[in-house]
């Protein structure tokens, strides 16, 4: 056998090591909660006496501005859609997007140029082995067909990822589906809710944001596919979040065709 | 989206979690257990071999860092402080014998369940070589396992890996190529399936 140079030998223990089984990750929060004492898990550090003066006066007034439902929005919301959690912090004003960098270096395989270079990539009834149910496709629009890169993902429970290529530019998603099992869970925050809506008649959410997922290089970064919006729903325990650059209207139009 | 703008998304994010969870606020505490409970309960299990040990040690990990959070230096990623906190409380409870012992049982009967768990043969082969790479590791001197696992099995950086075990980044480097030197030997000597594996 002729050995392997180090890089490929410690490549191939990278991949064996990714392989290793865990027990189920508990959700741990209940039990820190728990632990921690009454009011230690909102309490900041100690303040000047002085500073106690001041505090009630702002708690009155944030106390006067809960009084509203309105304000209480603004102030903090959370929300579930299946399997995913989103904390929304105050409303700020809507940032542009971030002008993509023109001084990225290419990779050797254009498809999986950042942020499409992400671990796990698999072929779709691989993906359908690990949910371990079948994945609907959108049969809307007509053309799109099958996904061009399936993904699989271990991330506080099993993640399918599928990319529909632009076209007219293969090193760019036009359409990415993020398909969550009923196990997983995902906490968001630095999500804007922009509007609430429906799929199939069921609650879903229109978004701005990114999902945490693994890279290639082995990190783990926010990351949105697609620059758009985000459309949000469940249904029969599974989570879709599908990224798209489509207004809402066509969004909910991919959703509701799929089968 | 350019890997800069992501990569410099991500650490606004996680330092906006960080400024929060320091003001006391409870959700933002929930981010940070929900986004890095993964990577310590897993680093538990590893350094224990036992789900319910790793638990606890994940759980006291989380409190402890609650409590200490004023002294977390927010320039710097959460994941290793987290795991270095892990790494101490784990290693506090290696040194009871009798724990020991009883854990090592019961992760000879959590290997047996996991390598049962496959869902097809790839699938199975790939988590017995997994688990044969963990059996080799465990068989190596602390120091070299504390490389191999946060660099391979949890993924961090080499600097990441140098705040867990407090140690700079070059020490980090030489540490892990002969920790790697050595599993490569301790693979072709005595686990002979894992060897074809790597080798290949």
């Amino acid at each position: 056998m002729i050995e392997a140079t180090s890089e490929s030998w410690e490549g191939r223990l990278r991949a064996v090591a990714s392989s290793t089984v865990y027990p189920h990750t508990p959700d741990l929060w209940p039990s820190v909660r728990a632990r921690l004492s009454p009011g230690e898990a909102v309490r900041p550090r100690p303040r000047p006496r002085w500073a106690a003066v001041v505090a009630v006066l702002v708690l009155t007034l944030f106390v006067g501005l809960l009084a509203t439902p309105e304000a209480r929005a603004a102030v903090y919301r959370v929300l579930q859609v299946g399997v995913v959690r989103i904390f929304l912090g105050p409303a700020t004003p809507t940032t542009p997007a971030a002008t993509p960098s023109m001084t990225r270096t290419p990779a050797a395989t254009p498809v999986l140029r950042p942020p499409l270079d992400l671990r796990g990539l698999m072929s779709l009834s691989q993906a359908e082995e690990v949910l371990g149910f079948p994945i609907p496709l959108p049969a809307y629009p007509p053309t799109l067909g099958e996904p061009d890169l399936v993904y699989s993902q271990w991330i506080e429970g099993p993640l399918a990822i599928l990319v529909w290529l632009d076209p007219d530019d293969p090193t760019k998603a036009r359409l990415a589906l993020h398909v969550l099992g009923p196990e997983t869970f995902a906490g968001k925050s630095e999500t804007r809710l922009i509007q609430e809506t429906q799929v199939n008649g069921a609650e879903a959410l229109w978004l701005e944001g990114s999902h945490y997922l693994l890279i290639r290089n082995g990190s783990m970064e926010f990351r949105s596919l697609v620059t758009g919006n985000v459309l949000l729903w469940s249904e029969d325990e599974v989570t879709f979040r599908l990224e798209t650059d489509q207004p809402l209207e066509e969004a909910v139009r991919i959703a509701e065709s799929m089968r | 989206m350019s890997t800069t703008s992501v990569t410099a998304g991500a650490q606004l994010e996680e330092a906006e979690i960080v400024l929060r969870a320091r003001r006391g606020e409870g959700a933002a505490w929930e981010m940070v257990v929900h986004l890095h409970q993964e990577a310590v309960f897993r680093y538990a299990y590893l350094m224990l071999g036992d789900s319910a040990e790793a638990e606890d040690v994940a759980q006291e990990t989380f409190v402890r860092a609650f409590r200490a959070f004023h002294r977390f230096d927010a320039s710097r990623p959460l994941r290793p402080w987290l795991v270095q906190i892990a790494r101490n409380l784990a290693r506090n409870r290696w040194r009871s014998l009798m724990r020991s012992l009883r854990a090592q049982e019961r992760w000879k009967d959590e290997l047996r369940m996991e390598t049962a768990r496959g869902r097809s043969e790839a699938v199975d082969n790939a988590h017995l070589a997994a688990a044969e790479l963990r059996k080799a590791v465990r068989s190596m001197r602390d120091q070299d396992r504390q490389v191999i696992y946060l660099r391979f099995f949890l993924s961090l950086s080499v600097e990441e890996t140098g705040m867990v075990l407090a140690l700079p980044v070059g020490t980090v480097k030489s540490r892990l190529s002969r920790a790697l030197g050595r599993l490569r030997e301790q693979v072709r000597a005595h686990h002979p399936a894992l060897h074809q594996v790597l080798e290949e």
